[in-house]
């Protein structure tokens, strides 16, 4: 039987993209995460983390990380709720795994409510398959499941990646790109004050970026 | 030349890596990284150690061989909180290193590196099974073999993995199935090990969640991992105990 779990990093900041990171093993792959002592990746320092992912790549069968970037997350939370777009992107990782049974880690208040919505999602491109599927959605499933804890480790390394780029290319230290990061709120104060607007790395529609651009 | 900043965390697993085994060790430097062989004063059991200058912060050096006293690194670095650097830095002329950390500096004399066992040719073994498991696992199952016994039997049966100890009185034996490992390469092997060499072994082990056991019939048991989640790679050999019934 294959296996899948999926978890999210960033969907809650404002600077960057959100990664959705899906990995799919057969019940021997799981017991090797289990025993490897995969857990959730907020808990694991980062340096870890990254050794780790290196570690998870080698017993599972396959993995897919799926980014959506702060303009893409602009412009379809015009249309769409930040949780439509989480259900879209977990459907999206799902049809490139295709397990029999899937753990997600619940990315909206209502567990039952994202797994059904996912699952719809899923079933509208590959009818078929989604029957046969399996689809257990729960709160804190990183801490649960190997499987999701292995799948939520690939998505914040992931993440911490393309930030880390990020703050290379634009030369400041933004911080971890969440609001509640001192470091990040300056950065956009600063460059606000100092461009008139925010960079594309952001995610303008955040209420954080929408109050400092009113602030000038 | 050799120039290098480490964190004191992985410079004293890289330590006692060895020191399980020797007291003085030759250390192999070069613009590539440092490399430690050794064998333990019995025969016993052989340690190879690699450390690639990408496991360092900095890392500057020419070819040099340097023969250290590890019972005084391991001394220096007991008072070292271990999310500090430290620097290392090799004076050739008067055969000295010196430690840096933090605001401490420390000297110490070197061995003459002629003076201590030269390197073992280490035997390229093609072992039949193999074991990979959570180093905290491997270090439970000889914990409890000790309460018995000073040695330990190995063995793996088709996709079952074992260790079996027998004393004079009492036995103990774990059996660890497919869901208990992180994985398991199914080959005929049963081979008895010391149990004071493994005791040793199974320390820095157990600091690693993927321990590699590769084992035989009645051959050495190859131990390796990897040290604190770096780049540095160890690996042991440990010659077996003939059984005789």
């Amino acid at each position: 039987m294959k296996i899948a779990g999926i978890d999210e990093a960033g969907k809650g900041p404002v600077i960057g993209p959100m990664c959705i990171a899906g990995i799919v093993a057969d019940e021997a792959g799981i017991n090797s995460l289990k025993n490897l002592g995969v857990k959730d990746s907020k808990k694991i320092a980062p340096k870890k983390r990254e050794y780790l992912a290196g570690q998870i790549k080698k017993y599972i069968d396959d993995f897919y990380i799926f980014e959506i970037s702060a303009q893409q997350i602009d412009e379809l939370r015009k249309i769409m709720t930040m949780n439509a777009i989480a259900v879209t992107g977990f459907s999206r990782v799902l049809e490139n795994l295709h397990p029999d049974k899937v753990y997600l880690d619940a990315a909206d208040v209502n567990a039952d409510r994202f797994g059904k919505q996912v699952r719809d999602t899923y079933s509208k491109k590959y009818p078929e398959t989604a029957k046969q599927l399996t689809v257990v959605s729960e709160h804190k499933a990183d801490d649960t499941y190997p499987v999701v804890a292995a799948a939520s480790i690939l998505a914040k390394v992931r993440r911490d990646e393309i930030v880390s780029e990020m703050r290379k290319e634009i030369g400041i230290d933004f911080g971890s790109g969440y609001p509640s990061d001192p470091k990040t709120k300056q950065f956009l104060l600063d460059w606000a004050k100092e461009h008139g607007s925010l960079p594309d790395i952001v995610r303008h529609s955040w209420k954080t970026a929408e109050n400092v651009l009113n602030s000038l | 030349m050799f120039k290098a900043t480490i964190d004191a965390n992985l410079l004293k697993d890289s330590i006692e890596s060895l020191s399980v085994l020797v007291d003085e060790a030759r250390f192999r430097i070069s613009p590539e990284g440092i490399a430690v062989r050794a064998v333990d004063p019995a025969n016993v059991a052989m340690v190879s150690f690699d450390l690639p200058a990408s496991a360092f912060d900095g890392f500057e050096a020419d070819d040099s061989e340097i023969g250290i006293d590890l019972t005084k690194i391991t001394d220096i670095l007991g008072v070292v909180d271990k999310n500090e650097k430290v620097l290392m830095e090799l004076d050739e002329m008067s055969q000295k290193l010196s430690l840096h950390i933090g605001g401490l500096s420390y000297t110490i004399s070197l061995l003459d590196p002629s003076t201590i066992r030269a390197e073992p040719k280490i035997p390229q073994l093609e072992l039949p099974a193999e074991v990979v498991l959570n180093g905290i696992d491997l270090r439970k199952a000889v914990k409890a073999a000790e309460k018995v016994s000073d040695h330990m039997l190995l063995v793996v049966e088709g996709d079952l993995f074992f260790m079996e100890a027998e004393g004079d009185t009492d036995r103990v034996r774990l059996d660890m199935p497919r869901d208990q490992l992180i994985d398991l390469k199914p080959g005929n092997a049963r081979s008895l090990f010391s149990l004071d060499y493994l005791s040793d072994i199974v320390k820095p082990a157990s600091k690693s969640n993927e321990v590699t056991l590769s084992l035989g019939m009645d051959f050495p048991l190859k131990i390796n991992f990897t040290i604190s989640n770096s780049d540095g790679k160890v690996g042991y050999l440990l010659a077996p105990r003939i059984e005789s019934d």
